[in-house]
């Protein structure tokens, strides 16, 4: 008997959970529901897989069960399978980081910290002098003011040594006064009689922000509060909340802003903080007018781009564990304010200062000293800078402009673990260097890109004084000229270059030039140089000395560390005089992606030994590139190096196919120098695929072909997530045209057949244009674009050093910077689970077209903007009709408001056999649907949208007309069973009778039964409307009749 | 589909145990045995779908075979070679193809030759397993030990049977032929099942899951992080989780067969009581080692052609088993290691001492190179496996790392503890099984307390947070 109870026990236990699930199911979740089954899916693991997901999470009862079983954990084991908490003794939870932070035995980067601490001081200094107020302040980690209540964790063997430990070691050789220390008073507060952080808490609490108020209120003004300002508000436990799946991870708003009392007399305040600021915001409110609140990873915000000049007090507030992610960009925050600071020195740098290291030569103009560079081992540097000391503190401003975007490393010779990544934008812009705390500083710098050109207007020493006003009124020291009779700088060629034989030209047969003394200096520096900057001695400008001997090999450059791998070409802002600091160090950016331009390196010396005759060598471009034109054509960057001694170098630009001359030779160089020369091809016309041919112009014998194919034509980029993705991986019906390539970061690659939606795109565009297409392939799978739809594999709106976007925008830096179209496609990871509203993403896709993607690309179109093509959401499988429609919206909205937006395809009706992705031919007609738009605002195609409902009118109350505009067609399709058409009055959804063509402009829908009140008309509406039997013009395109809804009143 | 999973608990048991149940029972069982089959065809499809048609291909090809071995009695080798190449070869095509084409691409590239284009093979799930089943049938057949199934159907099931479909127990078609049309099912025999699925059920869910958390969280670790006390922890917590997730499974395993009446042979027998690697290994993995022995050593001579042959057949078995968990250089060491253990014992003749001496000695002696070959076994290369054993042997101190002391739980060290029992059973032990077992008229309190509170909870576990595959399934 009791078996068979216990045998019937079991079976309802196995067999309860269906019914309890059909009948108390989990909430609805769109990224979860039923998978449907499409054709073969019984046969697909995957299909299976996500079956398997789908019953899992329904299954826990929306959770309901994975709650009861964290709390079991946690609260009779004392642990936690969350990745992020960690579970103390008597309840006591933490965020692990600070736990890691609390007990790691890997030293944090000391040279990291001193630039932080200087980048802090730079700040503090240009915000003092401007008469507004500057603090920084640590968030002590709960861990390290009760560790009491961490329980058992490992302490570190070696002491800690965290980035916040660091951090201080270096504030005590230079202490930074705008750093209000926190831990004392903190851990007095601790032996009060309440607790200073909540145990389940994950920042202090009220009274412990109310503490570290006192000290800041006490920094700012000089004295404490008047009152003490002990609020009893308690924040909910979040971290509790997190653990047992209740609340998901707090979302940090990007900018809020909290009206104040300002009874200190304290104006405006611009607060940089996290979390931890919340429970702090009450005070400052108190302190101040008004406290604007923003969350970023670089100080100032890009999203936000808020403007220094309107705040008296700006607040830097970070956490123990955060301090190492830290980024300040010094450019843009001297750029606004430096003009306002009355008190700055000012003390000009002598240009003789600068040095060329190595695959450099240098050369003073009118204009200021030209900096050419060749290969990603180039590097020149600032010798013998005066630094900072305690009552002054020196900042050196450099007036620069680049050809191209670039990206630079700035390395203090003196402190090589203080290096600095700049971005630097085309144009003119000023670059900040703070100087550390030596008497002497020199700087290198290193481009990193295969050609570069820089042109150094200007140096200067920015002074910022404390005590004595002439504590920095001593000029910097002046560098001796050199002459020729200095011992030579190191050389521009290092004897050990490795260089790939394929990318480098062999040197054509040489004739050995007459022996003779030296015609020219190695020096790099532009000191002693003749009235016409031209620093060679003994060489004229036509002929070689017949006596001149012919260059020696050039010594050995110096030893120095080599420079870290960096990208080709940075991305910076495009407009001028706004650089754009990078949100991170050199650690954590992508190196030279391996077949770009920064992959190949300048030509090697000829063999010591070898006969020292002239000759030339080409800087190849990575096969297949794209130069993006600009107008009808592009100026290309040429560069290679030499041996000999030649007035000029020329350059020519030949069809590779039809052996034809596209620009005939045109001199590039007019004063090659230090054994390399760089200069531009100007408008070379579009078109492709070509080479490039140099010379010297005196030796035309010498001259070099480059093998690699190249061409001027059209860059896309192609960002978003899975669907943008699958265009270049679904489907093999397609052949790609010759002239498409793709490039992801690792080459320009040809498409083959692979990937129906890019070729048919591509191939559509160079059928009209004829000239070469370039895709740039970034897509992410599964990425959101505002940070709550990160569902693992990034957003977009992340800039920070490691980010999707930033890896994107560091590649199109690689490709040169400028873009003519950008593609997106996504959505459906922020319309997962209703995560972000409508609204939130329009916001953020405005954001992030107006603040990111024109900000760091430039534009090479003709139009105003850099056009932004957005490709509708594609018919989902399953999923809640409303977050779907609404980002779908929005995404309308977006395209409506921002100029050079586009709508660029509706995809609604387009198969997706029931899955996330597409059919194969449905990319196709993707494909084709974007080219048009791209040909629409080439001005080569007169229409790129369907048809669109105009009105709807009623007819009677059973009848609805719906008046359509076309576009490229003049008729549709099908005429009856016209499917996706839905009314909907108070008394919920109409049937509909029949959906028909009643002429080439209207449909007729027939309702089941009439309309008593104002119903809402709708097409294609919802996350899976009903396309079987959509509509469609009858133009070539086949488009289809666009989405609508609007209301109509019986 | 796993065991310790959602979907195979709750809809996918429950619903093969009405439908089985449902089939009115038969003389010659057939409509239950092709429920059976249908439900284990579902299963194996929700696992590996794509696969499927060759699971079903190679038993139609099987069990034609078969069928000519018997029936044409002069060109019996013929057919069965040709079953062995068909079976072999699938088997080292889909398991050690990639693993070949890898290593001969590593020496092409030192003698600066491109590797070759070659597209990545996906493993079936269960192949090892399956195909050594079919492969005992054909050859008890060819030695005319079994006469080959009439009914295809009945031979598909005993292929592709669920409960051992995936992971064994490898069942010689000689014990189970007679089951497939004659067993019979009692409600003693149910819940004898269900107990044992319960009590494999916790084996994997409870305790296995626990002790994965300390062995993944060593042997995870960065070469610099592991001293000698850490290493053994992942060592011992690794022998303890691979025996308490194998057994574990094959107590479920065992279970569901008893459930629809079929009795399948034991896997385990208390391993870690063995007091030599050659007992060792009747305890562990019986029923592989048994085919080993019955369909590879025999055959090679086994122990009747001399000491020295009865070594070389032993040591072909083992490099053999250790391939056959993995196309990995260290499972081909870990089979070395144990053949040469195998031997040592032979030649010295410690195999033959009496259970009862030096028991003690014996026993720590064994677990100490079963665990040190467990360290071969879940190292993914030899560098790690190095790491580990030199950690282990030459003593080095260095303090616990945080990842590691977040399982310092009272939760998981009382796993832990509970587990080391295992370490200290008697050989013969039989305690929980009599605890269990449907011999007794009234089921015991343990047994009651494993289906009303055990499984449950297990349930709950699985439910909240799914449990990982069992280690054994990626053989």
């Amino acid at each position: 008997m009791l078996k068979k109870a216990l045998i019937i026990f079991f079976l309802i236990a196995v067999l309860a959970p269906i019914p309890a699930w059909l009948l108390w199911g989990a909430p609805s979740s769109p990224e979860m529901d039923f998978p449907s089954p499409y054709n073969g899916a019984l046969i697909k693991t995957d299909y299976y897989r996500a079956l398997d997901r789908y019953i899992n999470e329904q299954a826990a009862f929306g959770g309901r069960l994975r709650r009861i079983k964290n709390w079991i954990d946690y609260r009779l084991w004392g642990r936690s399978d969350h990745k992020d908490i960690h579970v103390g003794r008597r309840g006591w939870l933490f965020r692990r980081a600070d736990i890691e932070n609390h007990v790691q035995d890997r030293c944090a980067d000391p040279g990291d910290a001193r630039r932080r601490l200087i980048e802090l001081h730079a700040v503090e200094k240009v915000v003092s002098a401007t008469g507004r107020d500057f603090r920084f302040i640590v968030v002590p980690s709960k861990a390290s003011v009760y560790p009491e209540y961490v329980g058992w964790v490992p302490l570190p063997a070696t002491g800690r040594c965290s980035a916040f430990d660091r951090m201080r070691e270096a504030d005590t050789a230079y202490p930074l006064n705008a750093w209000v220390p926190l831990e004392a008073a903190i851990m007095a507060g601790k032996f009060g009689s309440h607790l200073l952080y909540d145990p389940t808490g994950r920042y202090w609490n009220g009274r412990g922000a109310a503490v570290a108020a006192e000290a800041l209120h006490l920094s700012l003004f000089g004295i404490s509060t008047l009152a003490p300002v002990m609020t009893l508000e308690r924040r909910p436990n979040d971290l509790k909340a997190s653990l047992l799946g209740r609340a998901a991870p707090p979302v940090k708003n990007t900018v809020r802003r909290v009206e104040g009392e300002g009874r200190e007399g304290l104006g405006r305040m611009l607060l940089y903080g996290d979390g931890g600021s919340d429970n702090l915001l009450p005070h400052l409110a108190r302190m101040a007018m008004r406290v604007d609140v923003v969350a970023t990873e670089t100080i100032p915000s890009r999203q936000v781009a808020e403007d220094w000049r309107g705040y008296d007090c700006i607040l830097f507030q970070t956490t123990e564990a955060e301090i190492g992610r830290l980024r300040i960009d010094i450019d843009r925050i001297y750029d606004q304010l430096i003009a306002e600071a009355d008190t700055v020195t000012r003390q000009a740098v002598d240009l003789s200062a600068v040095r060329a290291m190595a695959h450099t030569a240098l050369h003073t103009t009118a204009g200021g000293l030209e900096i050419k560079t060749v290969g990603s081992r180039s590097s020149f540097a600032l010798v013998d800078m005066p630094g900072s000391y305690r009552r002054c503190f020196r900042v050196l401003r450099l007036d620069l402009a680049s050809l191209q975007p670039e990206r630079m490393t700035v390395e203090y010779r003196t402190n090589p673990s203080m290096s600095v990544q700049k971005f630097l934008p085309a144009g003119r812009f000023d670059m900040y260097l703070p100087l550390p705390v030596k008497s002497s500083v020199t700087l290198h710098f290193q481009p990193g890109g295969p050609a570069g050109l820089l042109r150094l207007h200007g140096a200067e020493i920015l002074g910022f004084v404390s005590g004595s006003p002439d504590a920095c009124g001593r000029p910097p020291r002046r560098q001796a000229p050199l002459t020729t009779a200095q011992p030579a700088p190191p050389a521009i060629v290092q004897a050990d270059d490795k260089v790939s034989p394929d990318e480098i030209q062999k040197v054509t047969a040489v004739d050995s030039p007459p022996a003779g003394p030296r015609s020219r200096s190695q020096a790099g520096a532009s000191s002693g140089q003749p009235a016409d900057g031209k620093e060679k001695a003994g060489k004229t400008g036509d002929a070689a000395d017949p006596g001149a001997e012919a260059d020696a090999d050039p010594p050995a450059v110096e030893s120095r560390k080599p420079p870290p791998a960096v990208v080709a070409a940075a991305a910076p802002g495009g407009k001028p005089k706004t650089p754009q600091s990078p949100d991170g160090p050199a650690d954590g950016l992508p190196a030279a992606p391996a077949g770009s331009d920064a992959a190949i390196e300048p030509p090697p010396p000829p063999a010591a030994g070898a006969a020292a005759s002239p000759a030339i060598t080409l800087n190849e471009f990575a096969k297949g590139r794209i130069f993006q034109r600009q107008g009808r054509a592009a100026d290309i960057i040429v560069s290679g190096s030499y041996r000999g001694v030649f007035a000029a170098i020329e350059a020519r630009v030949i069809h590779r196919e039809r052996g034809l001359e596209v620009v005939p030779w045109t001199v590039v160089d007019t004063d090659p120098r230090n054994g390399i020369y760089l200069g531009v091809l100007p408008q070379v016309p579009q078109g492709g695929w070509y080479v490039l041919e140099v010379r010297p112009r005196d030796r035309p014998d010498l001259s070099v072909r480059g093998r690699h194919r190249w061409g001027v034509g059209m860059l896309i980029a192609c960002i978003g997530q899975s669907n943008m993705k699958e265009w270049f991986h679904t489907g093999n019906d397609l052949e790609a045209d010759p002239l498409l390539r793709v490039y992801s970061g690792d080459g320009w690659r040809p498409l083959g057949t692979t990937g129906n939606g890019a070729i048919a795109f591509g191939n559509r565009l160079i059928a009209r244009t004829g000239i070469p297409v370039g895709l740039l392939e970034f897509a992410v799978n599964g990425s959101g674009l505002l940070r709550k739809a990160d569902w693992g594999t990034g957003f977009w709106e992340d800039t920070r050093s490691n980010s999707i976007y930033r890896r994107f925008a560091t590649h199109v830096a690689g490709t040169g910077g400028r873009l003519e179209f950008v593609v997106w496609l996504q959505g459906a990871a922020d319309a997962a689970r209703g995560t972000v509203s409508g609204d939130e993403y329009e916001a953020s896709l405005t954001r992030f077209v107006e603040r990111q993607v024109r900000q760091d690309i430039a534009n090479a179109s003709s139009r105003p903007e850099l056009p932004f093509l957005v490709v509708g959401m594609a018919r989902r499988p399953g999923g809640r009709d409303e977050p779907h429609q609404a980002l779908r919206e929005a995404q309308r909205a977006v395209t409506a408001k921002v100029a050079e937006c586009y709508l660029a395809a509706t995809t609604l009706d387009l198969k997706n056999e029931g899955k996330q992705h597409l059919a194969p031919e449905a990319y196709t007609t993707m494909g084709r649907r974007v080219a048009q738009t791209v040909l629409y605002v080439l001005g080569l195609e007169g229409f790129y949208r369907g048809p669109r409902v105009a009105a709807i009118h009623v007819v009677d109350a059973t009848i609805l007309e719906a008046a359509l505009l076309h576009e490229g067609g003049d008729d549709i399709r099908p005429s009856a069973g016209i499917t996706g058409w839905d009314v909907v009055d108070d008394l919920g959804a109409v049937p509909i009778r029949k959906v028909a063509r009643h002429d080439a402009r209207t449909i007729r829908i027939v309702l089941e039964r009439p309309l008593t009140a104002p119903a809402e008309v709708r097409y294609l509406y919802g996350a899976r409307p009903d396309t079987r039997r959509a509509l469609r013009d009858n133009a070539e395109l086949s488009l289809p009749l666009e989405a609508f809804r609007g209301v109509v009143a019986p | 589909m796993l065991f310790a999973s959602t979907v195979f608990l709750f809809i996918f048991l429950p619903t093969v145990i009405l439908a089985y149940y449902g089939v009115p029972d038969q003389e010659t069982k057939r409509g239950r045995n092709l429920i059976l089959l249908l439900g284990s065809y579902v299963y194996y499809l929700y696992g590996a779908a794509e696969f499927l048609p060759i699971l079903m291909a190679s038993t139609l090809a099987d069990y034609g075979l078969a069928h000519l071995i018997a029936g044409d009695p002069r060109r019996k080798r013929l057919w069965l070679a040709v079953s062995l190449a068909l079976n072999l070869g699938l088997l080292v095509y889909f398991k050690y193809a990639n693993f070949l084409v890898h290593e001969i691409d590593l020496l092409r590239a030192r003698s600066g030759l491109p590797a070759f284009a070659w597209a990545e093979v996906i493993l079936p799930i269960g192949i090892s397993f399956f195909t050594f089943q079919k492969l005992s049938y054909v050859i008890d057949v060819f030695r005319g030990e079994a006469r080959p199934l009439r009914d295809p159907l009945d031979f598909a099931l005993y292929v592709a049977m669920f409960p051992q479909l995936i992971a064994g127990p490898i069942v010689r078609f000689r014990e189970i032929q007679m089951q497939l049309r004659t067993r019979r099912e009692s409600l003693d025999r149910f819940f004898e099942g269900l107990t044992r699925i319960c009590w494999g059920l916790a084996k994997k869910v409870i305790v296995a899951e626990s002790l994965g958390r300390f062995a993944d969280a060593v042997f995870s670790l960065p070469p610099g992080a592991v001293d000698t006390k850490t290493a053994w922890l992942g060592a011992v917590t690794y022998t303890l989780q691979i025996y308490f997730d194998f057994s574990g499974y094959s107590d479920m395993a065992i279970g569901l067969g008893r459930v629809f009446g079929f009795d399948l042979p034991e896997n385990f027998r208390r391993p870690y009581s063995a007091v030599g690697i050659t007992d060792f290994w009747r305890r562990w993995h019986i029923s592989l080692s048994r085919w080993f022995r019955d369909y590879l050593y025999i055959p090679l001579g086994g122990n009747r052609r001399g000491t020295a042959r009865a070594c070389f057949n032993m040591a072909v078995v083992f490099v053999l088993c250790g391939l056959w968990h993995g196309a990995n250089w260290t499972f081909l060491a870990w089979g070395v290691y144990h053949g040469l253990f195998l031997i040592i014992e032979r030649l010295t003749g410690l195999r033959r001492l009496p259970a009862h001496r030096w028991v003690v000695t014996r026993r720590v002696a064994t677990l100490l190179v079963v665990t040190v070959g467990w360290v071969l076994f879940r190292s993914a290369d030899f560098e790690q496996a190095a790491l580990l054993l030199r950690a282990m042997f030459i003593w080095t101190d260095l303090p616990l790392t945080y990842e590691l002391s977040l399982n310092f739980n009272p939760w998981d060290l009382g796993v832990l503890a509970l587990a080391a029992v295992a370490f200290a059973l008697p050989a013969e032990y039989s305690g929980y099984r009599g605890l269990i077992a449907s011999a007794r008229p009234r089921p015991t309190f343990a047994a009651v307390l494993l289906v009303v509170v055990v499984f449950p909870l297990c349930g709950l576990l699985i439910v909240s947070s799914p449990a990982a595959p069992f280690i054994y399934f990626r053989f």
